[in-house]
């Protein structure tokens, strides 16, 4: 079945019926849900037309300049290059940091007492409790500093993985220390497609925490990692 | 690897750098130059979160106005913040700093942008030349029920670019 009235919810609503149409198309309304939710759902339109200038009707439309991709892709390219340099970089520091580190662990692993760690702290690995998919992976590094323990924690969206697993954000940063007391550190979004750095502290020195926790505001555990 | 996130900003450009292009154009007042560094800071962005390339539904479009809005303002204030500093006093709480209604104009503008000649043609009669619909039939040489079914789909296609777009605050 037809319905003749089902294109005028438009004219109605910018005013321009004429008084007979309108009545006509009023008393309809009064028995026709699809046109009276089709109203409602247009309603809200000629107060944001009055937002913008008749000009812009007027006009047709403009196109993005040419040049927009190419520019684009010689960014892309470029900041590609970059990167790939500072993961060379980046490569070759860590493997210098590994043979002083060999150099240095080398006496002092034979020595009893080795030195309180100083920063820059150390990188938690962060994984789910049963290796299953919560949508989510973060790592935590945590730093001695003089009052305590800091924490940053990087999260983000698992891509890929099913998003949020139905476990939806926010999420809080909870640590257990070796009493098996918690401590909740602080709630956090994570807006889709964003990587976040979260950053947490205590006064707990490092020792005492025995796990980093990535909970849901309910206290389900999603990720754990032991410092 | 590379080859594809190449094809996927192209497709990104093909199917949302139009409707970007209006937005950040009525956003920066008609500034061009500013308005090409804006939006291609807004992809760039887009390259470097894989998972708004993956979305080649109408979805990563609302994440693209979202960065491209925010680049925008975050202009705007610093911009204002550094004449609020030479200016002794400041208001304790600004009411209403123009922000919300020039975006909302910027957003209807990139929609409207987006509709067909035919479309935008019914709607500057109707609404903005307060025509009826006999006065703007007469006006485009179509028959009556032409403008209204115009103005119908023309409203729809508004509603849904609005949506989008990530709607109007």
């Amino acid at each position: 079945m037809t319905d003749e009235f089902a294109t005028y919810d438009g004219a109605y609503v910018l005013g321009a019926l004429s008084d007979d149409e309108r009545r006509r198309f009023e008393a309809h309304l009064l028995i026709c849900d699809g046109c009276a939710e089709s109203v409602r759902s247009l309603r809200g339109l000629p107060a944001l037309l009055a937002t913008v200038s008749p000009t812009v009707l007027e006009a047709e439309p403009e196109n993005p300049p040419a040049n927009l991709l190419p520019v684009v892709l010689d960014r892309v390219r470029r900041s590609r290059r970059r990167r790939r340099l500072v993961y060379t970089a980046i490569a070759g520091v860590a493997a210098a940091c590994l043979v002083l580190a060999l150099v240095l662990a080398w006496p002092s692993s034979q020595s009893a007492t080795s030195p309180p760690t100083p920063n820059p702290g150390r990188e938690v690995a962060m994984s789910a409790p049963a290796g299953e998919d919560v949508g989510v992976a973060a790592s935590a590094r945590v730093q001695t500093v003089r009052w305590g323990t800091r924490i940053d924690l990087s999260c983000r969206e698992v891509a890929g993985g099913t998003p949020y697993a139905g476990k939806a954000p926010p999420y809080q940063l909870v640590i257990v220390d070796r009493t098996g007391g918690k401590e909740t550190l602080g709630t956090w979004n994570l807006p889709t497609g964003r990587d976040i750095t979260f950053t947490g502290g205590t006064s707990l020195p490092v020792e005492r925490i025995k796990e980093v926790k990535v909970t849901t505001l309910s206290g389900e555990d999603l990720l754990v990692g032991w410092p | 690897m590379a080859g594809s996130e190449t094809d996927l900003l192209r497709a990104l450009h093909e199917q949302h750098a139009g409707a970007l292009w209006s937005y950040v154009v009525s956003l920066t007042g008609g500034d061009r130059a500013r308005a090409e560094d804006v939006v291609q800071e807004t992809m760039l962005r887009a390259w470097r979160h894989p998972a708004v390339l993956d979305q080649t539904d109408g979805s990563a479009r609302g994440w693209l106005f979202t960065v491209a809005r925010r680049i925008v303002i975050d202009d705007w204030r610093a911009t204002r913040h550094q004449r609020e500093l030479v200016t002794a006093d400041l208001p304790e709480n600004p009411v209403s700093d123009g922000t919300d209604e020039r975006v909302n104009s910027a957003v209807v503008t990139a929609a409207l942008r987006r509709l067909s000649t035919e479309h935008r043609q019914v709607l500057l009669e109707c609404y903005y030349r307060g025509s009826s619909v006999a006065q703007a039939a007469a006006r485009l040489g179509i028959p009556a029920g032409t403008v209204k079914s115009r103005t119908h789909y023309a409203l729809h296609a508004l509603r849904l670019a609005l949506d989008e777009m990530g709607g109007v605050g």
